[in-house]
């Protein structure tokens, strides 16, 4: 099949194969899957440019869909999303400009992807290691449920108390700046604090050129300690608002393949809605623990980008970490329906 | 289409790039209102009872 704007022939079957993936993937953990769709269309010979751009304009495809979902299974607090976003689009825009200042000096692109590596190092290993405590806390339980390490620093950021306590507005008077979150289970807590994190999110996210789900969704458990499946939910409401940003500035540039992405995303609906109803029949912890995995395989993949550039003659690098991207998807969601699979048999024998 | 969606593209990329946002979002919640009606259907014609049954697409 030939797709104008990339001017690219490509089998459908392959594009198909990859939107489920990321749909699947991105209903389960939260996330936009950017990372994953670009390594899929770089493998399949999209010029990157183009793999970037409709890989963007996918991700804000498939949050809709995801976000849609999770709001019927009652998963989304639109309420911390929207605070969340307010403190977002500024940030892109400032990391924007931060990227432009380091690409200007000429540094951008290493600097920006030893970070991306550290990152999701990090990131993956503290969620395993966390994952590893709490079972090691409940002994021969099998689920650790909601049960996380950071505990004290949720309550600590919770109660935080950052003025001004109350802001004047026309026409209403004075308003408290606490707020109550219920759907995420928290009673009181400064709108500075969700303002925050989705500028941190934001900046990061810019600065990374990723949607960002992957850090916010995290952030949402590990620090406000929201639980698993509300954290997925809104994380992905917040990523239809960095998508739209990101898939808006390719698109100016004519950077975009549309007939790829609605593709895909006609894939990815019927992935995201396995992905999403998993999200109920998992225990969170393993959900976290799977999450960790995607992560680390994520930093090896950029890793081995890195070394593909860094290192004469190890060109072939770049493609063995797009196939480590796509392979460890795959066998996500594989481990993903055998669980499900695992489930379904457990409730029907639990009813005779 | 290929002619158009080049020379759309090319000529005009404000028009473009909210014909790309606007095609997306209007394909994403189609395709999940089609998918949320036919798991809601497909769990009716199983016995399900509730709205929430058919958005749990496994029961």
């Amino acid at each position: 099949m030939y797709f104008p704007n990339a001017d690219v022939v490509i089998h459908p079957a392959l594009l198909v194969f990859l939107g489920l993936i990321v749909g699947m993937l991105g209903g389960f953990f939260g996330v936009g899957g950017g990372f994953l769709i670009t390594g899929g269309l770089l493998v399949f010979g999209v010029p990157p440019v183009y793999a970037v751009g409709t890989g963007l304009t996918l991700v804000m495809g498939t949050s809709i869909i995801n976000t849609l979902k999770h709001r019927n299974l009652g998963n989304v607090d639109f309420k911390l999303g929207a605070l969340m976003v307010t403190g977002t689009i500024p940030a892109i825009f400032l990391a924007e400009w931060v990227n432009a200042t380091l690409e200007a000096a000429g540094i951008a692109g290493p600097v920006i992807r030893y970070v991306y590596v550290g990152f999701l190092a990090s990131l993956g290993l503290f969620i395993l290691y966390d994952f590893w405590r709490t079972w090691l806390r409940r002994g021969d339980q099998s689920s650790a449920g909601e049960d996380i390490t950071t505990a004290g620093l949720t309550q600590q950021v919770r109660s935080l108390r950052i003025p001004p306590h109350r802001v004047g507005i026309p026409g209403v008077g004075g308003v408290s700046t606490y707020v109550a979150l219920p759907v995420s289970g928290i009673e009181r807590i400064s709108v500075f604090v969700p303002m925050g994190i989705g500028f941190s999110i934001g900046f990061i996210a810019g600065l990374l050129g990723a949607g960002g789900g992957f850090i916010l969704m995290p952030v949402l458990i590990y620090v406000l300690g929201i639980p698993t499946t509300i954290a997925i939910g809104t994380d992905l409401f917040q990523i239809i608002i960095t998508g739209s940003v990101g898939s808006l500035a390719y698109a100016l540039s004519d950077r975009v393949d549309p007939l790829m992405a609605v593709l895909m995303l006609a894939a990815a609906s019927i992935g995201s809605q396995l992905g999403a109803s998993a999200t109920q029949r998992v225990d969170p912890s393993r959900i976290r623990f799977l999450y960790g995995l995607l992560i680390m395989t994520g930093a090896v993949a950029v890793a081995l980008e890195e070394m593909s550039q860094a290192v004469p003659g190890a060109e072939a690098l770049s493609d063995v970490a797009s196939v480590v991207l796509l392979g460890s998807g795959g066998g996500m969601c594989i481990a993903l329906l055998v669980m499900m699979a695992r489930s379904r048999e457990r409730r029907g024998g639990g009813g005779h | 289409m290929s002619e158009f969606l080049t020379a759309l593209s090319s000529g005009q990329p404000l028009l473009w790039a909210l014909f790309v946002l606007g095609v997306m979002a209007f394909a994403a919640l189609s395709l999940s209102i089609f998918w949320g009606g036919v798991f809601r259907t497909l769990n009716l014609l199983r016995g399900g009872r509730s709205r929430a049954d058919g958005d749990d697409v496994l029961s």
